[in-house]
C-alpha cells in the first residue's frame, strides 16, 4: 500500500530523518517507537503531507503520494497537536472536517461518528470547555470521518486514561479487522507493543531494524549473586553482562526485556531501566 | 479549485469571526467610529446654523466620511487578517487543510471570500448613517455607492495584502506588524505629489477618484490585478509551508513573474483607460480658470485636437458644460483628421489661444483642471507673482501642512495658482524677488523703517495680527489705523463654533464687507480676532474697512454656559476687522497696504474646514494687485440643514444606538450559544 524508500528531510543542512525506507501493508497495526526527537513526529508529518521531504520516494498503491489525490482522500491523520477549532462545538468542528472531505451527507456521518466515539454528551460544547481526554478523542473521530485506508496516528493516547487507553486499543483492533493500516507512534514501547502486528524503531532519524536494536539495561537487584551473569548470557541476544555491586548492566533487544525481569525476579529486581 | 470547498471554508472563517467577541468588537467599534466622524463632520462644521448655510453633501461630507472610513479599514483589516494563515499554523490547525485533498488556492480563496464577507458586514453596519443623512437631505445614491464600491475594492485589497502577509510569516503578530507597515507605505506614498510611480502604486488616488464620482477602467484593473497577484503570492506562501526545508530557485521565481505581469498589464490597461463619470457637481474647471476665462474670455480660444470616436471626447464636452454655466462664450474648436494641418499627427492637446500667443498641453488621460490652469495661468500672466513671507519671527511654518497653526495648506494652493514664494528674514535686506510683503504673527520683529522701505519698493504689504509691540502705534496711526485686542458684540450662540467659543465664523448673514472681496456665498472661519478701525481724522492715506463683523457674529465667552460680562475696554457694535490703506500721492488712490486682525485665517485648521478662508486670502492679495476677479461660478450640490437638536439626535443615534444596538445582539447570539 505505502510504500517509502531512501527518506530524507533536513532543515539548514541539519539532517532530520535519514534514509527511511518502509512498508506499510493493508490491514496491519505498525508501531513506531523512538526517543523525543528520534523523527517520529518528522516522519508522520511528511507521511501525512504536511511537509515535503528532501528527497526519497513515497509511493501509495504505485503512485506517488505528491502527484496523486487518491492519498490524501485515503489518508486520516491525528497529530500530537489537535487541529480543532476551540470556540466551535465537537459539533462544528467534525461538520467541517466532513465539509471539507466533501463526504456525502455529512450531518449523518458526524452523528455517527458522534456515537461511535461516545461524543454525544460534549457534542455541542465548545472544544475550549473540554478536558484533554475528550479533545483526544475528537481529534481522532475527526480523523476517522471519512474512513480512511491509512490511519496516522502521533501519540494518540498521550491525554487517555486507562480505560480510554483500553478503549482506544480495542477500536485499533476493529479497525484492523476492517482492512485500515494504522501507523501510529509512542515513546511508551509497552503501549505499541500490545497491539501492533509489528513495532519500528527510529533512533536520531534513522530507521534501526528491530534485530539491530540494542539497549543497554540496568537493573538493580536486592541479591545479587554470580550466577545471575551466567542466567542472563543463557539468554539469548544478552551481551556485554557486567555485574557490579547490587547493579547489573547488559545490553539486550527491548522486545526481550520481560524475560529478562522475569529471570531477575529470583535475585529481588528493585528496578530496571535503560540508561543508553 | 473547488467552488463549493471555498464557500464551506468562506462560511467557516466568517462564522469565527463571531464565535469569540472579535467579529462583535470589530463591528460594534467600526460603527461607532464612523458614527462618531459623522457626527462630529455635522457638529462641528455642518452645523447650518453657524454658517448660515447647508454643508456640501457630496463636496465636501462624502470623501472626508469615506476618506475615514478607508483609515479605519486600514487600520483594523490587517488584525483581521493576521490570523488567517499563520494563526492557524500557530495553533497547529494548518495540517486540517494540509491533510484534506484541497490545494492551497482554495485555502487562500476561502479565507480571502470569508474574511470579504466580514468586511461586508463591516460596511453594511455602517448603512444606518447614510440613512440619517437621506432623512435629512436629498443624497445623490450613485455617489454614495460609488463611495462604497471603492472602499470595498480598497478594502479588498487591504485583505488579501493581509492574508499574504499571513501566507508568508510564520507569527501573527509579525502578519500584523508586515500587513500594516506595508499597507500604511502603500497607502501614504499616494500623497506624494510629482512622482507619478509612487502614485501610481498606491490605491490611494483611484479610491479617491471613486469617491469623486469618477470609475475608471484603470484603477478598477488595479485593484482586482494587485489583490489576484497577492491572493496568487499568498498561496504560493502557504504551498512553502510544507517545505521547512527550501525550495528551488525556479519554484521561487515564479511570483517574480507573475509581478511583471502585472506591472505589464497595468501599463497596457493604462494606454486603453476609460471612464465613466458620475459626477455632476465636479468643479471641473477650477475658479481660478474660471475667473481668467471670464476676464479673457473673448481673447481666449481653446483648440482640442481629439477624434471625436475618441473616448476622452465625450468627457471633455461634458467639462465644458461648466464653461456655458458660468455663461462664457469662449470658442472651442475641435481638431479631428480631416482638419489636422497636413503632417501633423494626432497630439490629444488642449491648445489655448490669446492675442497671437498660444499654450499647449498635452492630455494624458483626460482634461484636469490642473492642466487648464497653468495653460492659463502660463497663458495670461506669464511672469510669476512673487510673494514673500516673513518667517523665523515667530511665525507659523509655510511648509507645515499637518499641525493645525501651519500655513501648509494655503502654501500649497498658492503653488498651485502659480504664485512664486520667497522667505525673507525681517532683519535682513531682501535679495530674493518680492511683489508683495505678507507678514503674520505678532512677534514678527519688524520696525517703522523697515515697513517704510517695503511700502516705497513693493506692491504692497499684507499685515495679519498686527502687533503693537513690534510695529509702534504711532506707525499704524500714521497709515490712518488703530488696533484694538478686545472687543464684545451682541449675544448670539448660534454663531459659535461648537467646542471652539472663541471662534468667530462669519458669512454672509453676519458680516459687513466690501464689495471686492466677494464674500456673497461664502463664509470665514476666524479665531482670535483684533479690531482694526480707520482713524478718520488722518488725511495722509485713504483708509477703507472692508470686513466688519456684524452684532451677530462674536462671542469671546461660550454664551451657552456663562454669561457675558464686557468691560470698559471692550468694543460693542459692528467691529471692523480688516482695513485697506491706500496712496493717495499720485491723485489715484493705489491699495498698498492691508491689515486684518487675525492671521488665524490662513491656518490649516480652519482652511482645512473651510476652504473659503484660503480662497478670501487670495482675494486680499488680488485687491493689492489691483486684480479683481467675479465670483466663480460653480454648479450647486446638495447641501444637508440640520437644527441643533437633528444634530444632537443624529449623534445619539450613530454613537449609541447603532453600535450599542450590534453590541446588544452579539452579547444575545453569545449568551444562546453558551
Amino acid at each position: 500500500m505505502l510504500q517509502i524508500d531512501q527518506l530524507y528531510f533536513s532543515i539548514d543542512s541539519a539532517a532530520i530523518l535519514q534514509d527511511i525506507s518502509l512498508k506499510l501493508n493493508a490491514g496491519e497495526i505498525v508501531g513506531f517507537v523512538g526517543n523525543n526527537g528520534a523523527g517520529k513526529t518528522s516522519t508522520l508529518e511528511v507521511l501525512s503531507q504536511c511537509i515535503h521531504p528532501t528527497s526519497g520516494s513515497l509511493t501509495w498503491e504505485g503512485e506517488d503520494i505528491w502527484t496523486s489525490n487518491e492519498y490524501r482522500k485515503s489518508m486520516g491523520y491525528v497529530p500530537d497537536q489537535l487541529s480543532l477549532y476551540p470556540n466551535a462545538t465537537v459539533r462544528e468542528n467534525l461538520l467541517y472536517t466532513a465539509e471539507l472531505r466533501q463526504l456525502q451527507a455529512p450531518q449523518n456521518r458526524v452523528g455517527d461518528l458522534i456515537d461511535e466515539f461516545g461524543l454525544s454528551d460534549v457534542s455541542n460544547s465548545p472544544i475550549r470547555t473540554l478536558s484533554k481526554g475528550w479533545k483526544q478523542w475528537t481529534g481522532i473521530a475527526q480523523a476517522w470521518c471519512h474512513h480512511p485506508k491509512l490511519l496516522l496516528l502521533d501519540e494518540p493516547t498521550s491525554g487517555l486514561d486507562p480505560s480510554g487507553r483500553q478503549r482506544f486499543d480495542s477500536w485499533l483492533r476493529q479497525i484492523r479487522s476492517e482492512g485500515t493500516t494504522v501507523f501510529f507512534s509512542s515513546h511508551i514501547l509497552s503501549e505499541v507493543e500490545a497491539v501492533s502486528d509489528r513495532v519500528l524503531w527510529i533512533e536520531d532519524g534513522r530507521l534501526i531494524e528491530g534485530n539491530d536494536l540494542l539497549w543497554t539495561i540496568q537493573c538493580v537487584i536486592e541479591r545479587p549473586d554470580s550466577s545471575i551473569e551466567e542466567k542472563l548470557k543463557r539468554l539469548d541476544g544478552i551481551t556485554n553482562v557486567r555485574l557490579d555491586g547490587n547493579s547489573i548492566t547488559f545490553s539486550c533487544h527491548p522486545s526481550i526485556r520481560p524475560k529478562v525481569a522475569q529471570s531477575l525476579v529470583d535475585f529481588g529486581l528493585l528496578e530496571m531501566r535503560r540508561i543508553r | 479549485m473547488n467552488r463549493r470547498l471555498i464557500q464551506t471554508i468562506a462560511k467557516w472563517t466568517l462564522a469565527e469571526f463571531f464565535r469569540s467577541w472579535i467579529g462583535w468588537v470589530s463591528l460594534m467599534g467600526f460603527t461607532l467610529l464612523n458614527g462618531l466622524t459623522l457626527s462630529m463632520m455635522l457638529w462641528e462644521a455642518g452645523n447650518p446654523l453657524l454658517a448660515g448655510q447647508g454643508v456640501e453633501l457630496h463636496r465636501v461630507l462624502l470623501p472626508k466620511y469615506f476618506s475615514t472610513m478607508n483609515l479605519l479599514l486600514l487600520m483594523i483589516i490587517p488584525a483581521l487578517t493576521m490570523n488567517s494563515i499563520s494563526g492557524e499554523q500557530v495553533s497547529h490547525r494548518l495540517r486540517l487543510y494540509q491533510t484534506a485533498p484541497l490545494s492551497s488556492a482554495t485555502v487562500v480563496l476561502g479565507k480571502a471570500l470569508g474574511i470579504l464577507c466580514f468586511l461586508g458586514f463591516l460596511l453594511l453596519s455602517t448603512l444606518p448613517l447614510i440613512g440619517i443623512l437621506d432623512w435629512h437631505a436629498d443624497l445623490d445614491w450613485m455617489r454614495w455607492i460609488l463611495g462604497y464600491v471603492g472602499t470595498g475594492l480598497t478594502g479588498t485589497l487591504f485583505i488579501t495584502l493581509g492574508i499574504w502577509s499571513s501566507a508568508h510569516t510564520r507569527k501573527p503578530l509579525t502578519s500584523w506588524f508586515l500587513a500594516t507597515s506595508t499597507v500604511l507605505c502603500l497607502w501614504f506614498v499616494g500623497t506624494a505629489q510629482g512622482f507619478p510611480i509612487l502614485e501610481a502604486l498606491s490605491p490611494l488616488p483611484k479610491v479617491q477618484e471613486y469617491l469623486d464620482g469618477w470609475v475608471g477602467l484603470l484603477d478598477t484593473f488595479y485593484f482586482f490585478s494587485l489583490s489576484a497577484f497577492l491572493l496568487y503570492h499568498a498561496q504560493d506562501g502557504l504551498s512553502a509551508k510544507r517545505h521547512p526545508g527550501g525550495r528551488s530557485w525556479d519554484v521561487r521565481l515564479t511570483p517574480t513573474l507573475w509581478l511583471v505581469v502585472l506591472l505589464m498589464g497595468n501599463i497596457l490597461v493604462s494606454r486603453y483607460d476609460r471612464y465613466w463619470d458620475h459626477n455632476d457637481t465636479r468643479p471641473f474647471l477650477s475658479e481660478e480658470s474660471l475667473y481668467l476665462l471670464w476676464n479673457e474670455g473673448n481673447l481666449l480660444e481653446l483648440v482640442i485636437d481629439l477624434e471625436d470616436s475618441d473616448f476622452r471626447y465625450r468627457q471633455i464636452t461634458n467639462h465644458l458644460r461648466t464653461l456655458q454655466l458660468a455663461g462664457l462664450e469662449t470658442p472651442v474648436t475641435w481638431l479631428s483628421a480631416s482638419d489636422r494641418p497636413p503632417g501633423k499627427e494626432r497630439g490629444v492637446t488642449l491648445v489655448l489661444k490669446n492675442d497671437g500667443q498660444e499654450e499647449r498641453t498635452v492630455l494624458l488621460t483626460s482634461l484636469y483642471p490642473e492642466d487648464v490652469d497653468a495653460g492659463l495661468t502660463r497663458l495670461l500672466n506669464p511672469r510669476k507673482k512673487y510673494l514673500c513671507f516673513t518667517q523665523n519671527g515667530g511665525e507659523p511654518s509655510l511648509f507645515d501642512g499637518t499641525s493645525p497653526n501651519g500655513f501648509g495648506l494655503l502654501t500649497e494652493e498658492l503653488l498651485r495658482l502659480d504664485y512664486a514664494i520667497n522667505i525673507i528674514d525681517p532683519m535682513k535686506k531682501i535679495d530674493q524677488p518680492c511683489d508683495l510683503v505678507v507678514i503674520a504673527g505678532r512677534q514678527t520683529p519688524i520696525n517703522d523703517e523697515w515697513l517704510d522701505t517695503h511700502l516705497e519698493a513693493r506692491a504692497g504689504i499684507l499685515l495679519l495680527d498686527p502687533a503693537i509691540e513690534s510695529i509702534s502705534e504711532s506707525w499704524l496711526n500714521q497709515s490712518g489705523v488703530q488696533t484694538k485686542d478686545d472687543f464684545i458684540i451682541e449675544v448670539n450662540p448660534n454663531f459659535q463654533v461648537y467646542g471652539n467659543p472663541t471662534t468667530l465664523l462669519l458669512s454672509q448673514y453676519a458680516l459687513e464687507q466690501h464689495p471686492t472681496l466677494f464674500l456673497d456665498n461664502q463664509s470665514l472661519l476666524l479665531s482670535e480676532v483684533r479690531s482694526i478701525s480707520r482713524i478718520e481724522e488722518n488725511t495722509q492715506t485713504l483708509t477703507v474697512e472692508l470686513l466688519h463683523g456684524s452684532p451677530q457674529s462674536w462671542a469671546e465667552t461660550n454664551y451657552i454656559s456663562d454669561a457675558p460680562s464686557p468691560d470698559e475696554a471692550d468694543i460693542v457694535g459692528n467691529v471692523p476687522i480688516l482695513v485697506e490703506v491706500s496712496s493717495i500721492e499720485s491723485g489715484t488712490p493705489t491699495p498698498q497696504l492691508m491689515i486684518m486682525g487675525t492671521s488665524s485665517l490662513i491656518q490649516n485648521a480652519w482652511v482645512e474646514q473651510n476652504p473659503n478662508n484660503a480662497r478670501f486670502f487670495i482675494q486680499m492679495l488680488r485687491t493689492l494687485f489691483a486684480d479683481t476677479r467675479p465670483t466663480p461660478v460653480l454648479r450647486s450640490d446638495a447641501t444637508i440643514q440640520m437644527t441643533t437638536a437633528e444634530v444632537r439626535n443624529s449623534a445619539v443615534l450613530s454613537i449609541l444606538m447603532i453600535p450599542g444596538l450590534i453590541g446588544i445582539f452579539g452579547w444575545w447570539i453569545r449568551k444562546t450559544q453558551v
